[in-house]
């Protein structure tokens, strides 16, 4: 009798199920085979886009950490006759309530960063140029640039006060848009690969309708026909969802890489460590996608007939 | 079994099964007779619930079969065997896995289903044929598996289309005894043929069907 036995090895014959047998009769379509590839582009383009919401809206959040707190406080050149204005503003500033630290920015500084907009074309040495006053705000602390600035320019006409808020601001705006979109496009790729692996199921049903017609005459329910289907779908959706996503993540490496060597002229997008770990899990969302969608169509077309 | 005043007519044709009523008491053995095209095949099918009659209820195992759900549908269905006259074995399974098919579906260890597949695709001549694919076989030989995987679950009752017209004498004495054997054993039995020949051998009576109307006839 042993000889009798399918000759299998011992741990696939533990692991086999009733199910994993049975769905060998739904196998081996054309429509199942393209699957896997379709499932990793699409796992792959929204890896992407998830990526890229992640990382703006880290990067927002370094920034406008950076910004908050605080205004900016420009006056004119130092005159060359008369008095300087800088001590009258500092005293008003001081007498602001609300007001903390006043640090002014050094001339070097000041020299740095116009330095990009002038080229090497002028010599900054004999140039007047603005003088910037850091002023950190008290933490709660509220005030209202506009004001701040009429009430300076009695002393220096030329004074302008920069709010970092607004800033802040404008840059949360531009990042949440950026991550909206992002987030819009990476669900709408998962709506679209349900719905196709939803077709596919639902075609693969219709190639083997005379298997699927025996098992019910042979006591299968839908329940148990529709689970064959999502068993295949599940192994498929995993496979090409690791493969897609393994790919976008060498991808935003690479990308990652090459942004960090331009450090300094733009602001980096960042990945941090449990951005990482979401991505890693989209394979298993993948799956599960791929098994609800092809459940769900399975049945439906069960139902139908 | 018991079918009352059942109709069955496949669409815009005259019936094939006119108002007919039968009773088969538990643990009968049946033949099912008459010409080529009369519609024996369409009453097996209403049997094992393939088709819903056009008017009329069947009954099975005591339970009203016409408009149940589903679930009671493929409840009944499970205590059914049946040799198809076409087979239906399926290509995407090796043999022993089409045999151990209807015990899957009924949730038994694959271990445990494959080793009684195995012992059935011995018992009909298979042995060495155990991991080819169905269409590999030959006709009889497909017709052996078909019996094999119909009788795998014990079913209460055997429906079976023609099940011996493909195989030779000897191999239909076999499969013949295998069905009184289940039969004493307490399943009801009921087998179309053509082969006056099978009736003489094995008498049981006869339901002959002529022009949608069923008759009685014991040996
Ligand atoms: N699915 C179908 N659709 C339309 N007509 C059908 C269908 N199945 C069978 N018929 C018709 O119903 C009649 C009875 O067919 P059935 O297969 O039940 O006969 P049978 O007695 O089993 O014949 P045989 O002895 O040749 O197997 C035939 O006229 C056949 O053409
Ligand atoms: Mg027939």
């Amino acid at each position: 009798m042993r000889s009798m036995l399918p000759r299998l090895p011992a741990w696939l014959q533990r692991t086999a199920t009733p199910q994993s047998v049975a769905a060998g009769a739904l196998s081996g379509d054309a429509a199942s085979r393209i699957l896997p590839w379709a499932t990793a582009l699409m796992a792959f383009l929204a890896a992407l886009a998830l990526a890229a919401a992640l990382a703006v809206g880290e990067a927002a959040e370094r920034w406008s950490a950076g910004f908050g707190g605080g205004l900016t406080v420009q006056i004119g050149p130092l005159p060359a006759e008369g008095a300087d204005p800088l001590d009258r503003i500092h005293e008003m500033l001081r007498a602001t309530p609300g007001v903390g630290q006043i640090d002014a920015m050094p001339p070097e500084t000041v020299d740095r960063l116009l330095a990009p907009w002038l080229g090497g074309l002028v010599d900054l040495e004999g140039l007047p140029k603005p003088r910037f006053l850091d002023v950190a705000l008290a933490p709660g602390a509220r005030i209202d640039p506009a004001i701040l600035e009429a009430r300076l320019r009695t002393a220096d006409p030329d004074a302008k006060v920069d709010d970092h808020e607004i800033w802040a601001e404008r840059l949360a705006g531009y990042a949440a848009a950026v991550e909206r979109t992002a987030l819009v496009a990476a669900i709408l790729i998962g709506v679209i690969s349900a719905a196709g692996i939803g077709a596919v199921a639902a075609a693969r049903m219709a190639i083997h309708q005379d298997a699927i017609r025996l098992m019910r005459l042979l006591g299968a329910t839908d329940r148990w026909i529709s689970a064959l289907v999502a068993r295949a779908s599940l192994r498929q959706g995993f496979l090409g969802g690791a493969l897609g996503v393994g790919l976008a993540l060498i991808a935003i490496y690479l990308v990652e890489r090459a942004a960090t060597s331009a450090e300094g002229l733009l602001p980096t997008p960042r990945l941090a460590g449990w951005h990482w770990a979401i991505l890693a899990a989209l394979p298993l969302v993948a799956g599960g996608v791929a098994v609800a969608a092809a459940r769900l169509a399975a049945l439906a077309w069960l139902r139908r007939r | 079994m018991r079918l009352d005043a059942v109709s069955l007519a496949y669409d815009g044709a005259p019936p094939v099964l006119d108002r007919l009523t039968l009773e088969t008491p538990a643990g009968a053995f049946r033949y099912l007779v008459g010409p080529s095209g009369v519609g024996k095949s369409s009453l097996l099918r209403l049997i094992f619930l393939d088709a819903a009659p056009t008017s009329g209820t069947i009954a099975l195992f005591g339970e009203t079969a016409t408009g149940a759900s589903p679930a009671q549908k493929a409840r009944l269905r499970r205590r059914i065997g049946v040799v198809f006259q076409d087979f239906r074995l399926l290509d995407g399974l090796s043999l022993v896995d089409n045999i151990a098919l209807p015990r899957l579906i009924g949730g038994a260890a694959v271990a445990d289903a494959r080793r009684e597949a195995a012992e059935l695709i011995a018992w009909v001549g298979l042995g060495d044929r155990i991991d080819a694919t169905p269409a590999s076989l030959s006709g009889g030989e497909r017709q052996r598996a078909a019996i094999a995987r119909a009788v795998i679950v014990r079913p209460n009752l055997i429906v079976a289309d023609e099940p011996t017209g493909s195989v030779d004498d000897d191999m239909a004495d076999r499969l013949m005894a295998l069905f009184e054997e289940l039969n004493r054993e307490g399943a009801t039995v009921i087998l179309a043929t053509h082969s006056m020949d099978l009736l003489e051998r094995f008498p049981h009576p006869a339901i002959r069907l002529g022009a949608g109307r069923a008759v009685m006839e014991t040996p």
